[in-house]
């Protein structure tokens, strides 16, 4: 879209107007002035958050970087016996740690490339002026009310080779072995993963689509543009900083999933399906080698902090300025 | 709410807050003293599934009488039961009195001075010892003193089968390797997968392999193997155990989706009891689970046999394989010693037993079979069962425990690795024996 400079100008003078009132209104109260102070609230307000963090993020993740220097068997009354690095080299020479970081990397990128185009076309589509519409989006959205171990055993159920789809629809799945090989297992967790978020997204896009100013069409109307030029040329520019967000969330969350993998495939077959955070819980909690799974913790932490900083950065999320400036 | 991410993060945040807490925790709770400890009761951890009704009917009626009173904890029945055994030990929270699957399971907190040996209970009583199964109550003997009292079901495994599929194809259920592999075809003719695996679950798998291996090399060298003695997994033996699985996968005997087939969600329970396969490979619980799914199947047409034997093996044919039972473990900083001493002689107590036996299990106690057979309230196809099961277990030469509970804990993910992999084809008979020793060499 080209922008408008008056209108830019217009709204820039708008802009500072606010400013200037508000400043006004502070030096009243006697307070600093300037925009960085104008009526924001100060770290105070930030401490119930902050404090949360500490406690139920920050602590334990100091705690499980000391423990992945340390043998713990998760037995209180024998606590854990500092062991230096040795962790950290067995992490190093782990074919296992390696397999698991590429699939839970393949994992992230089919999450990303599957959901964010699925949302943004059915947000797109909610958005929009259609009759039944309204039905169609309440029955798309139930995957969000249920639970995912919920979802989870459900899938289990119906992707059972003899009971379930596949053995009503063969010349689809061939003989069903679906969770038997890797491939397969991967699509259909890539699948459960689509049809369980992706409606969350669909609703984040929905809102954004609805923001965009309906002039634009008719403008775009008038110039001759059809239906495919409007929705790439003004929906998804306009759709930018949503759909970088939303990325970031699924990237995030897919980091992090567990629960399908643990309910539907254990990690199998032969660890095909073994993403980072399952392959910790094995390490910790059935194997109960808690140092161990504390070392595979943090690379799973600064893996996940690495990709969503080079994100933020790529993307300029930081300098992230509206979309709409301009309108 | 995008639930998925929510609950990961949650569960993994909660997994490490314990650890982080535990760890914290330690300094306060290291002075070891019982007087924190709940006063005037024993807490005991429950297995908390089908079978815990037993176990709180024990309780009440421990509570009858004794003063210190008996807590029942019922915990979730599955696989965070030791995990949330094990993170209590030691402090104000912990049970008195708690349940595990063997010696290597306790291993680690038999180290750690945290449960208490019971030599001086059974010295104080000794039926605590001698009213059980010697086979099965030497399971935690370790070094010569008792941890453990047997207190649920022995659970051998065998065939189950389907008489009515059995019948259509003509055949009568399977006695020796041979009959397996030659039923295979039959079966896989007439649209039936042949036994049903649940081979997403791994353990079903095991299964196979410690019948193979009882059969080729008997248990007595398996024992040694998973003692530690790697030529035994590299032994020609061990070699035509494997061949000899590798040709009932490959003959199509588990069918060829047998991985995607799970136990926990009835997978193989409808395969069996809708006549879509002919015989599945289970322990004695299945009655009870294919009873809860399908009792009609049951009563008319639910058959057991045990495991064929095969003629130029090395093993005897009554050697047999499965759980010997779970046991009750007491914690060493106990607060009331006497009350926990007490209440595990319930577990050989009449009526204990006699409610075993209603669940449908088969006590560890020497004194199962009258019971069996002077219980008048259980129905015959189940009294018939429980004798089947007692009478394998009586005449079995060796009761090998399930592989993954003798290895340590931390290999058996690797055990169970190992064993389907195998089965898939991931990895051949030269990566299984590679992988096996190097699993045993640590125990």
């Amino acid at each position: 879209m080209t922008r408008l400079a008056i209108s830019e100008r217009t709204s820039g003078f708008a802009m500072r107007e606010a400013q200037n009132t508000d400043r006004g209104g502070l030096h009243a109260a006697g307070r600093p002035g300037g925009l960085q102070h104008a009526g924001r609230p100060g770290i105070l307000w930030a401490l119930p958050a902050i404090l949360y963090f500490a406690l139920f993020a920050l602590l334990p993740l100091g705690f499980a970087f000391y423990l992945s220097f340390t043998y713990y068997n998760g037995i209180r009354i024998s606590p854990p016996t500092f062991i230096g690095l040795d962790n950290w080299t067995r992490l190093s020479s782990d074919a296992a740690v390696g397999k698991s970081v590429t699939i839970t990397l393949l994992l992230v990128v089919l999450a990303v490339v599957t959901q964010v185009p699925l949302g943004v076309i059915t947000g797109v589509w909610a958005a929009g002026p259609q009759r039944f519409r309204a039905i169609v989006v309440a029955l798309y959205f139930i995957p969000l009310l249920m639970s995912t171990a919920a979802v989870s055993v459900l899938w289990g159920s119906l992707l059972d080779p003899n009971f379930g789809i596949p053995d009503a629809l063969p010349w689809l799945f061939g003989d069903g072995n679906l969770l038997g090989r890797q491939w397969s297992a991967v699509a259909v967790i890539v699948f459960i993963y689509l049809w369980g978020a992706t409606p969350l997204y669909t609703l984040i896009f929905q809102g954004a689509a609805r923001q965009i100013p309906v002039t634009i069409y008719q403008a775009a109307q008038i110039d001759g543009a059809g239906i495919i030029r409007q929705f790439f040329s003004i929906t998804i520019p306009q759709l930018r900083n949503t759909i970088i967000t939303v990325t970031i969330l699924i990237v995030v969350g897919t980091f992090t999933a567990f629960d399908i993998i643990l309910i539907l495939t254990r990690g199998g077959p032969s660890n095909g399906t073994a993403i980072l955070p399952y392959f910790m819980y094995e390490q910790a909690f059935v194997a109960f080698d808690l140092g161990y799974g504390s070392a595979i913790a943090v690379v799973l932490v600064v893996l996940a902090a690495a990709v969503s900083l080079v994100m933020v950065r790529v993307t300029g999320y930081d300098k992230m300025t509206g979309s709409q400036e301009g309108i | 709410m995008n639930l998925k991410k929510h609950s990961a993060r949650t569960a993994a945040a909660a997994a490490i807050a314990i650890t982080a807490f535990a760890v914290a925790g330690c300094a306060s709770a290291s002075g070891g003293t019982n007087e924190s400890r709940p006063e005037g009761e024993i807490h005991v951890a429950v297995y908390g599934d089908a079978a815990a009704t037993a176990e709180e009917a024990a309780a009440e009626r421990f509570n009858e009488t004794s003063e210190i009173k008996v807590v029942v904890d019922k915990l979730a029945g599955d696989g965070n039961y030791p995990t949330a055994v094990r993170t209590s030990l030691g402090t104000a929270n912990a049970p008195d009195i708690f349940m595990s699957w063997g010696a290597a399971d306790i291993q680690q907190l038999v180290d750690a001075g945290a449960v208490m040996p019971l030599d001086e209970f059974i010295d104080e009583d000794p039926a605590l010892r001698d009213a059980f199964i010697p086979s099965v109550f030497d399971e935690e003997v370790i070094n010569g003193e008792a941890y453990g009292i047997p207190m649920r079901g022995v659970a051998p495994t065998f065939l189950f089968y389907n008489k009515q599929v059995l019948a259509d194809a003509g055949l009568e259920p399977a006695q020796t390797w041979d009959d397996l592999l030659s039923q295979t075809e039959t079966l896989t003719q007439a649209g039936v997968i042949p036994v049903a695996l649940a081979g997403a679950d791994k353990w079903p798998t095991q299964m196979w392999y410690q019948y193979a291996f009882a059969r080729e090399i008997g248990n007595d060298e398996v024992s040694a193997g998973l003692a530690g003695e790697g030529e035994v997994w590299a032994s020609e033996g061990s070699r035509s155990a494997l061949d000899r699985l590798k040709e009932l996968v490959d003959a199509g005997t588990f069918g060829s989706t047998f991985d995607s087939v799970g136990y926990s969600n009835q997978g193989t329970t409808g395969l069996l009891s809708q006549g879509k396969a002919a015989y599945e490979l289970m322990g004695t619980w299945n009655y009870a689970t294919l009873e809860g799914a399908a009792p009609d199947f049951v009563a008319d047409n639910l058959g057991w046999v045990a495991f064929p034997s095969l003629e130029d093996g090395a093993g005897e044919s009554g050697e047999i394989a499965g759980n010997l039972s779970n046991f009750y473990n007491v914690a060493a900083d106990t607060r009331y010693p006497e009350a926990a001493r007490d209440f595990l002689k319930e577990l050989y107590s009449d009526a204990f037993v006699a409610d075993q036996i209603a669940l449908g299990n088969l006590p560890p106690t020497l004194n199962a079979g009258e019971f069996i057979a002077a219980d008048e309230s259980i129905d015959a196809n189940k009294k018939s069962y429980l004798d089947f099961v007692f009478n394998l277990v009586q005449d079995a030469p060796t009761f090998q425990l399930s592989w993954d509970q003798v290895v340590p804990t931390a290999s058996k993910e690797r055990l169970t690795d190992a064993i389907a992999d195998y089965f898939n084809g991931t990895i051949d008979a030269d990566g299984w024996v590679s992988q096996m020793q190097s699993i045993t060499a640590t125990g």
